[in-house]
C-alpha cells in the first residue's frame, strides 16, 4: 500500500475541509507505527478492533487492501476505490475537489 | 484490469518477504543464499522504484537460476514495467532469466509477471505451457489457477481462461479452501463463505470465457449462479469481476438495460474505469448516443450515495476516536489498509 502517498493529499487540502482516516484492518501495531514513522505521516492512522468491535470487514465489507471510500461534507460516501496505484492520486485529486 | 494490479502489488510484497518455498537451486547455506541476504539489505534500504530495480536486475542477472528469481518477477513487471513505464526492459530482464531458468516453481512466477508484458508487446507466449510444467510436478491450487485464469482472459485467451476456470470451480469448496491453507484455524463458516467467493471468482472468469467462445447460453447460465452468491462493498460495488463481466455480455447481447444495471455500482460507486466505458457504451446504446452522460452518472451517484455508519476504534497511543467526529463537516478519505 502506497500510503504516503495519501501525504501530499492531506496536505494540499486539509485547510479546505478535507480529513484522512486510515485503518490497519490487520491491526499489526508494531509494524504499522515504524511504517507511519519513516513516512512522517500526519493524518489520522486507527487500528481495526476485534471481535464486536470489528469495523472493517463487518462494516464496510472490505475483502482487497488498500481500499479507500471518499465521503462527502454530508456524510454521504461518494465513492470506492480498490488499490493506490502511481496516478491514481491525480483522479482522487479531482473527486475530492469535486466535493470541497 | 486494476484489480489485478493490486494483485501484482501484492505479490510482489509477498515475494520478497519470502513467502514462497523455496527452489530447487536454493543451497542452504551456500553464496547464494548469502547473496540473496545481502540483496535483502540492501532493498530494504531504499525506497523508489529508481533505486530498487538496479539492485533487482543485478541480482536476476547474477543469479538467473534459482527460485529467488521467480520471487522478484513480479517486482521487476511492476517496478521496472509500470513504475519506470519501461515495458520492453522488463520483458527483457524476465526473458533473459526465464530462459537459464530451470525451476518449475520458479518458472511458473516468471512466466505468469512476464505474460503480460509479452502480449503489451505482441510478443509470442504460451502461458499454458508455463502453467503446465508447474502442473506437471505438483497440483496447481486455486489462487494460482485463477490467476491463469484472469491472465489469459485479460489477454483474449479463451480456451486457456475457460480450462483454467472450470479447474478453479473444482477447487471453490469449503475442503479445498481448508485445504490450501492447512496452517490457519478457519471457522466452518469462514470456509463456506470463502468457498462462495472462490465459486463467483471462477464462475465469472468462465462465464466471460464462454460467452467468448459463443457458448452464450453456458455463459449465462455461469453468470446466473454466480449473482446470488457475490459479496459487495460498503457501495454496492462487488468484489470481484462478475458483474463486470455479466455486464459486459449483456451489453453484447444488445441488453442495454440490464448491462447499465449490472455495471453501475462498479462504474459509478467503485470507480472502476473499464466498469465506467462499458457503462458509457450501454447508456449509449440505449439513449442512442452519449449526450447527457456525465450529469445522468452524477444524478446516479448522488441517488446512490448512502450516509457512511460511524464507529470507533483506537489510534497508536491508545486514544479513541469516533469517525462521526472526525469526519463531521468534512470531506474525508477512509482508506482501509495494512503495514507491510
Amino acid at each position: 500500500m502506497e500510503l504516503p502517498r495519501l501525504q501530499p493529499l492531506y496536505e494540499t487540502y486539509k485547510d479546505q475541509g478535507f480529513n484522512v482516516v486510515v485503518v490497519d484492518g490487520k491491526a499489526d501495531t508494531e509494524r504499522a507505527v515504524k511504517f507511519i514513522e519513516k513516512h512522517g505521516l500526519t493524518y489520522t492512522a486507527l487500528e481495526n478492533g476485534e471481535a464486536d468491535a470489528e469495523v472493517v470487514n463487518s462494516i464496510f465489507g472490505v475483502s482487497g487492501y488498500p481500499t479507500s471510500f471518499l465521503i462527502d461534507r454530508d456524510g454521504r460516501v461518494m465513492y470506492s476505490h480498490l488499490g493506490f496505484e502511481a496516478g491514481d492520486e491525480e483522479h482522487l485529486a479531482e473527486e475530492i475537489e469535486s466535493l470541497l | 484490469m486494476k484489480k489485478m494490479l493490486v494483485a501484482a502489488g501484492l505479490l510482489v510484497l509477498l515475494g520478497l518477504m519470502g513467502a514462497c518455498s523455496q527452489g530447487p537451486q536454493e543451497d542452504a547455506v551456500g553464496p547464494v543464499k548469502q547473496a540473496w541476504a545481502d540483496f535483502r539489505e540492501a532493498y530494504g534500504e531504499v525506497e523508489t522504484a529508481e533505486e530498487k530495480m538496479p539492485l533487482i536486475e543485478a541480482f536476476m542477472v547474477e543469479h538467473p537460476n534459482t527460485g529467488y528469481a521467480g520471487r522478484l518477477a513480479s517486482a521487476v513487471a511492476y517496478y521496472q514495467g509500470e513504475e519506470l513505464d519501461d515495458p520492453a526492459g522488463a520483458y527483457g530482464l524476465l526473458a533473459d532469466t526465464l530462459a537459464k531458468n530451470t525451476d518449475p516453481e520458479a518458472r511458473y512466477q516468471i512466466g505468469t509477471a512476464m505474460f503480460p508484458l509479452a502480449m503489451e508487446l505482441g510478443e509470442p507466449m504460451d502461458l499454458g505451457s508455463i502453467a503446465e510444467e508447474l502442473a506437471a510436478t505438483r497440483a496447481l491450487d486455486f489462487n494460482e489457477m485463477i490467476d491463469v485464469a484472469d491472465l489469459a482472459l485479460e489477454h483474449e485467451q479463451w480456451e486457456i481462461g475457460a480450462a483454467y476456470a472450470e479447474a478453479a470451480l473444482d477447487k471453490a469448496t469449503p475442503e479445498a479452501f481448508l485445504a490450501d491453507y492447512p496452517d490457519d484455524d478457519f471457522t466452518a463458516e469462514e470456509a463456506a463463505a470463502k468457498a462462495e467467493r472462490r465459486q463467483v471468482m471462477s464462475l465469472a472468469n468462465l462465464g466471460w470465457a464462454l460467452w467468448n467462445l459463443e457458448q452464450p447460453g453456458e455463459a449465462m447460465a455461469a453468470f446466473e449462479r454466480a449473482a446470488p452468491l457475490k459479496t459487495v462493498n460498503y457501495v454496492g460495488a462487488a468484489d470481484t469481476p462478475i458483474d463486470y463481466y455479466h455486464g459486459k455480455a449483456k451489453l453484447a447481447a444488445g441488453e442495454s438495460i440490464k448491462a447499465m444495471e449490472l455495471l453501475i455500482p462498479s462504474a459509478i460507486m467503485g470507480s472502476d474505469d473499464e466498469a465506467m466505458a462499458a457503462l458509457r457504451e450501454a447508456y449509449a446504446m440505449k439513449k442512442g448516443s452519449e449526450e447527457g452522460f456525465d450529469e445522468w452518472m452524477w444524478s446516479e451517484r448522488q441517488a446512490l450515495a448512502k450516509t457512511v455508519d460511524t464507529f470507533t476504534l483506537a489510534d497508536y497511543e491508545g486514544n479513541t476516536h469516533d469517525f462521526s467526529a472526525l469526519a463531521d463537516g468534512k470531506v474525508t478519505l477512509l482508506a482501509f489498509w495494512f503495514p507491510t
